[in-house]
């Protein structure tokens, strides 16, 4: 078997904390049968990024570091990653599942032939195949698959695996020379801007948290806007709040709303009023915090709790804070 | 001594009596011109067939054209139009009475019947005049920051004034002129001037030559006022009763159902132009007289939107006015009247109700909503969303259709499913099926069925939604085919009644449905809770301590005249009638959930459910009762909006007796 | 302007997925289907650009015949016609990115629009797939779509992490949507009748060239465990370990 190559994201210097729940995967398949796995790092001015991956164990650090891959398009990710990819003659490309590598990798697996299988929670090695575990249907089917093809390509989703530890000898960090010619590519960056919140948009969020009637006002969606921003969600709203006036009206969550579907979806605070339920009834999991035992929204929660949001919220984010640095 | 009479055309020569027949000739050409216009307006519409029932057509005019049905309850008004019309009538008889002797020479104006008929005229006359008084009163000062006027209002006001009034003053010149003729004394208001021009010292030859003058005057204003009718609003003289008459007889809750083919074959759905409005809407543009009665109701147009139905149906008019020909096709939706105006409506239906001539708003709002939706066009995603959710979920939220009936679990509640047939029907609707809050409504109706012994079941997960939202917000076809497939299920069944807890449920099932071909006994679960409480099977323990009021729901009050069964149940319930707040019956206020805003997010400066609290608050009550869920979630939206929960209750009547029973 | 958009028939997102017994596949017995939400979008998109300057915009599916009723619904938001390709069973998506690009061959279109990603097999690499197998630029997650005024480029706004990001594309290219692109239009049914005489052209697989080998292949489904509803818990302790070990979605 050829080797593994993690394809490492780096966002402002560093290393993303979802890269390196794809160097676990990656350290993990490279173990069986005992195999290389080396991680690609590409961008501009990326020494720091190329050290701190150098930390990890692999058996080397390709980095590709170029002016043109400062905004790299995805013809030209995809084309160092195919260098990459032939360089250490890897047969196994896991990258984790960002916006960024969704983009690109596919056009990876079709340069290369390679059967690429995206947003993979599990995988299980049986005798000399691997077997990945991907969900479809909004969660509701677990779908067991198989790459046919010699070379493999996986999307691993962060939050399904555990992240690398450092390890004691550094890897060898190589110099990966490319050839991009961008007049053939037929993409040109322009610009990129910071959206104006940090958090995400609300009906793309995999978090959401919203308010209703019971965060009585600012403050208790200042405590809102904290559990959102320690989980990277996004911050919602029920239609009495918005009709109060304390956020504004873009952040209604209800049948006439925004309809969303995220993956943990947090009611605090809010009734649950069926034109409210209606807008978040496919959320996968539904936590509920309110002060009264009878209201409604108990019944679609998968988890309730009754209690004070003033006295929950603030130890709830403290118990995540202490489990992050753990 | 000779009989009492007057000579006719006494006063006027024999060549200006010809110049007179020319000009009336000339008036009537251009009334007849006219009128010939208005005709070859009405008839390039589309056609459309009405319903015979002749009796009953007839009725309605007397009833509302006479009778001013729908004016009862403004007594001012009332008498003002009374007044204007018979003294109208009145006097135009006269002239015909008059005419008639002239030409027939008939012999019958004299004597006691010539007292009688000039003592009539001028009391008549009187009043006609004391009318037109009102009316400006009425317009000008009482309703001044109210009524919207036209040049066209004041004119046609002081052309009346002007032609009743030198109808008086030529009658005081001809009796002063004639001498005081005794058997005068009967035109009382002639008479009275007649004084008055002697005691200014006008004698014989002055005054018939006064006479004269005023004579040409008046007949210039009356053949002026013939000529210039039926470009007017005094139109409405003809267009008004003739609306009337042609009304629609079916039940006020039905829409008009339209068929594929026509659609296939008109090319058109709804009221997509000019072209597609029929005789009988163009009819009803024109027999609107300004009143503003409709506008007053609406509660779109004291929300602040830009809709009021008096201003539809005039910008309607003044459009086909401009573009008469079939082959100008002005686009209504979107151009004539905009697509804000038209999803503003609720269809409370209070315009249609409070019309006096029963031009019916509602009717034109949904045709051109028909049209709008029928290109793809609604008023916002949330529309679509619902839509999409009743055509492939058969609910507006797009909860699954095998939850539907678990909101009986653990209640003993059969379904049909299970045996067949029963003697009640109970159709739970999708609010009730799915809403927590409103589940409460449908346990308590059990609760109280089961304690009166009723044999009753439901369709459980076979129930799919009306498609009542469908057909409001304009997309029938979709309505057309939930009914349908509704109507088969239904007929799987044995029932001798359908009771269902939501008013929109209640009209569609009873008014629409058979339409389709699904005729059932429907009835709303207050009339039922009514019959049952009548017939002491729901024993009630001691009154109920809070003050109560009442919420008329539009779909079950206006539109099914379902008024008393609520307040005969609230009052068992409370040992005295309901507290009334200021808007009810049959000028309810609407809850503003109707017309599909409870799907819709219409912006708006002022909430409707606001206003409708507001009314509840100032009666004092800690209760609302309602019979609706739409009412139901509206007003509770509107007291946690005002932060109110603790001090006023919103319950439909049914949680209200089920709390109660012993 | 020819525009060539996916139409895919998908199950409708509110339903209850069930898993067969054999777990070949799903239970589509009694399931709504429905066209793939973001792909309306794109739809929609396709829609604006012909009103705006002229064209035709053709939708294409890649699955069983069935499918021919999603494309009936495309066709009444007002496509003018709809290509087919006709193939039982469950396609992987390089499959699907090859039989577009065989499409792309015989239409010659000067832009492939399609959503990001599907509700149900929620892979998102189709567009990206077919723009490598064509050689052309791609642009996905398209919250934004400006054509130059001889539509010869594109300016595409794109909805990345953290923010917005915007490329200029040479066409013809792939772009995928994203759901702040635009509100699709309501498709009634005097639309859809309308639709009723537009043609779609069923072509088989081998038709067009494109050989049948998936690169992925699916083992077996499972239904995924289900949530217990309405657990209460008794303390944010309690919760957050609820929501990190047994829901795994922290």
């Amino acid at each position: 078997m050829g080797s593994i190559l993690v394809v490492a994201e780096h966002r402002r210097g560093h290393l993303r904390a979802a890269s390196l729940s794809a160097m676990s995967v990656g350290k993990e398949l490279a173990g069986h049968p005992h195999s290389a796995w080396h991680i690609l790092v590409m961008g501009k001015g990326i020494s720091a990024v190329a050290e701190e991956a150098a930390r990890y164990g692999a058996a080397s650090v390709l980095s590709a570091d170029h002016e043109l891959l400062e905004h790299p398009v995805a013809q030209v990710s995809a084309s160092v990653v195919a260098q990459a990819t032939t360089a250490v003659e890897a047969t196994f490309i896991v990258a984790p599942v960002t916006p960024w590598t969704k983009d690109f990798l596919p056009r990876v697996a079709a340069r290369l032939g390679a059967g690429m299988v995206s947003d993979v929670v599990g995988y299980e090695i049986e005798g000399n195949t691997v077997v990945f575990q991907r969900t479809m249907y909004a969660g509701a089917v677990n779908a067991a698959v198989m790459i046919t093809t010699a070379v493999k390509i996986i999307c691993a989703r962060p939050t399904a695996f555990p992240k690398a530890k450092p390890e004691e000898r550094p890897s060898a960090i190589v110099p990966l020379s490319i050839e991009i010619y961008p007049a053939s590519i037929g993409t040109t960056f322009l610009s990129y801007e910071d959206r104006p919140s940090e958090r995400p948009d609300l009906t793309e969020a995999a978090i959401v948290v919203a308010g209703g009637r019971g965060t009585k006002g600012r403050e208790g969606f200042q405590l809102l806007e904290e559990l959102a921003d320690l989980l990277g969600g996004a911050v919602g709203a029920s239609r009495a709040a918005v009709d109060l006036g304390w956020v504004p009206a873009d952040l209604q969550i209800g049948q006439t709303g925004k309809i969303v579907a995220p993956s943990l979806y947090f009611a605090v605070g809010i009734s649950g009023a069926i034109q409210h339920v209606a807008g978040m009834k496919d959320s996968k999991v539904i936590v509920a915090i309110n002060k009264d035992p009878e209201a409604p929204i108990f019944q679609v929660a998968t988890y309730g709790l009754v209690a004070d949001l003033f006295a929950a919220i603030p130890t709830f984010v403290e118990a995540v804070k202490q489990t992050k640095e753990a | 001594m000779a009989p009492p009479t007057r000579e006719i055309f006494g006063n006027i020569l024999p060549n200006l009596r010809l110049a007179f027949y020319v000009l009336s000739a000339l008036a009537t050409l251009i009334f007849s011109y006219g009128v010939f216009k208005r005709i070859a307006l009405y008839r390039a519409g589309r056609s459309e067939r009405i319903a015979g029932a002749f009796g009953q057509r007839v009725m309605l005019v007397l009833e509302h054209g006479l009778g001013l049905k729908r004016l009862r309850r403004d007594p001012f008004a009332f008498l003002m139009h009374q007044f204007i019309f018979w003294g109208f009538v009145v006097l135009f008889i006269g002239t015909v009475i008059v005419a008639l002797e002239h030409h027939g020479r008939l012999g019958i104006y004299r004597g006691p019947f010539y007292v009688a008929v000039s003592f009539l005229l001028d009391l008549f006359g009187l009043l006609f005049m004391i009318g037109l008084g009102m009316a400006a009163y009425r317009r000008w000062w009482v309703g001044r920051e109210r009524f919207r006027t036209a040049p066209e209002d004041l004119g046609t006001l002081l052309l009346l004034f002007a032609i009743a009034t030198s109808g008086f003053v030529l009658e005081g010149f001809r009796i002063a002129a004639s001498g005081f003729p005794v058997s005068e004394w009967w035109s009382f208001v002639g008479y009275a001037l007649a004084e008055v021009f002697s005691a200014l010292g006008l004698e014989g030859p002055s005054l018939w030559r006064a006479h004269l003058y005023v004579w040409w005057a008046h007949a210039f204003l009356a053949l002026g006022f013939i000529a210039l009718l039926p470009f007017t609003k005094l139109l409405h003289m003809f267009t008004s009763p003739a609306n009337i008459a042609v009304a629609s007889l079916a039940p006020k809750g039905a829409l008009t159902p339209v068929s594929l083919q026509e659609v296939e074959e008109r090319g058109t759905v709804g009221l997509e132009s000019l072209h597609d409005l029929s005789w009988r809407h163009r009819l009803a543009l024109d027999a609107c007289t300004r009143c503003e009665r409709c506008q007053e109701v609406c509660p779109a147009y004291h929300s602040g939107t830009p809709l009021t139905p008096m201003g539809l149906v005039q910008q309607m008019r003044r459009r086909l006015a401009d573009h008469p020909s079939p082959e100008r096709r002005g686009r209504l939706p979107g151009e004539v009247i905009s697509s804000d105006e038209l999803w503003a409506c609720t269809t409370c239906r209070a315009c249609v109700e409070h019309c006096p001539v029963l031009i019916d708003h509602l009717e034109l709002i949904v045709g051109m909503r028909r049209s709008l939706v029928a290109e793809g066009n609604l008023y916002d995603a949330s529309a679509r969303t619902t839509l999409t959710n009743i055509a492939g979920s058969s609910n507006p939220w797009g909860f699954p259709q095998e939850d539907r009936g678990k909101w009986a679990e653990g209640l003993s509640v059969k379904t049909m499913k299970e045996v067949g047939g029963a003697d009640v029907l109970f159709w739970t609707g999708c609010f009730a099926s799915y809403d927590p809050r409103a589940q409460r409504i449908a346990r308590a109706f059990v609760k109280a069925l089961q304690r009166a012994g009723v044999d009753f079941a439901i369709l459980g997960n076979e129930e799919r939604c009306t498609g009542d939202p469908a057909r409001r917000i304009g997309e029938e076809f979709l309505f057309q085919e939930r009914a349908g497939a509704n109507i088969e299920t239904l007929n799987r069944y044995r029932f001798d009644q359908i009771i269902t807890s939501c008013a929109h449920c209640f009209n569609t099932l009873k008014n629409e449905y058979p339409q389709f071909g699904g005729r059932y006994t429907v009835r709303h679960h207050s009339e039922f809770l009514a019959d049952l409480v009548r017939e002491d099977k729901l024993p009630l323990k001691a009154n109920l301590e809070e003050a109560l009021t009442y919420h008329d729901s539009c779909y079950l009050g206006r539109y099914n005249e379902v008024y008393d069964p609520p307040r005969e149940v609230l009052a068992c319930l409370a040992g005295r009638r309901p507290l009334e707040m200021a808007s009810l019956r049959e000028r309810g206020l609407c809850c503003g959930g109707g017309g599909g805003h409870m799907w819709m997010e219409y912006k708006a400066e002022k909430r409707i459910n606001h206003m409708r609290l507001d009314e509840a608050l100032a009666t004092k009550a800690q209760v609302v009762a309602t019979a609706c869920p739409y009412c139901l979630h509206m007003l509770e939206d509107a007291v946690k909006a005002k932060d109110l929960d603790g001090s006023l209750e919103v319950k439909d009547i049914a949680e209200l007796i089920a709390d109660r029973l012993e | 302007m020819k525009v060539l958009v996916a139409c895919k028939r998908v199950p409708d997102p509110s339903a209850k997925i069930k898993v067969k017994q054999d777990g070949s596949s799903i239970e589509a017995e009694g399931l709504k289907f429905v066209i793939s939400a973001l792909d309306e979008v794109a739809i929609e998109e396709g829609l604006r650009m012909k009103e705006r300057r002229g064209g035709e915009v053709i939708l294409f599916s890649v699955g069983n015949v069935q499918a021919e009723e999603q494309l009936r619904m495309g066709l009444a938001m007002g496509a003018d016609r709809g290509i087919l390709v006709v193939y039982e069973g469950f396609p992987d998506s390089d499959l699907v990115a090859r039989a577009i690009a065989a499409i792309f061959r015989e239409e010659q279109p000067d832009l492939v629009l399609m959503g990001k990603v599907s509700p149900d097999t929620e892979a998102g690499q189709v567009g990206q797939l077919a723009a490598e197998y064509l050689g052309l630029p791609q642009a996905t997650f398209a919250s934004k779509i400006e054509l130059d005024a001889d539509g010869s480029k594109a300016v595409v706004t794109r909805e990345v992490e953290g923010g917005h990001e915007r490329v200029e594309v040479q066409l013809p290219a792939v772009i995928t949507c994203d759901f702040r692109l635009n509100t699709p239009r309501y498709a009634s049914v005097p639309m859809i009748m309308k639709a009723r005489a537009k043609p779609i052209t069923k072509a088989p697989l081998d038709g067009l060239g494109v050989e049948a080998i998936a690169k992925v292949k699916l083992r077996n489904l499972l239904p995924s465990p289900q949530r217990k509803a309405g657990v209460r818990v008794e303390s944010v302790k309690d919760l957050l370990r609820c929501l990190k070990e047994e829901a795994k979605v922290i």
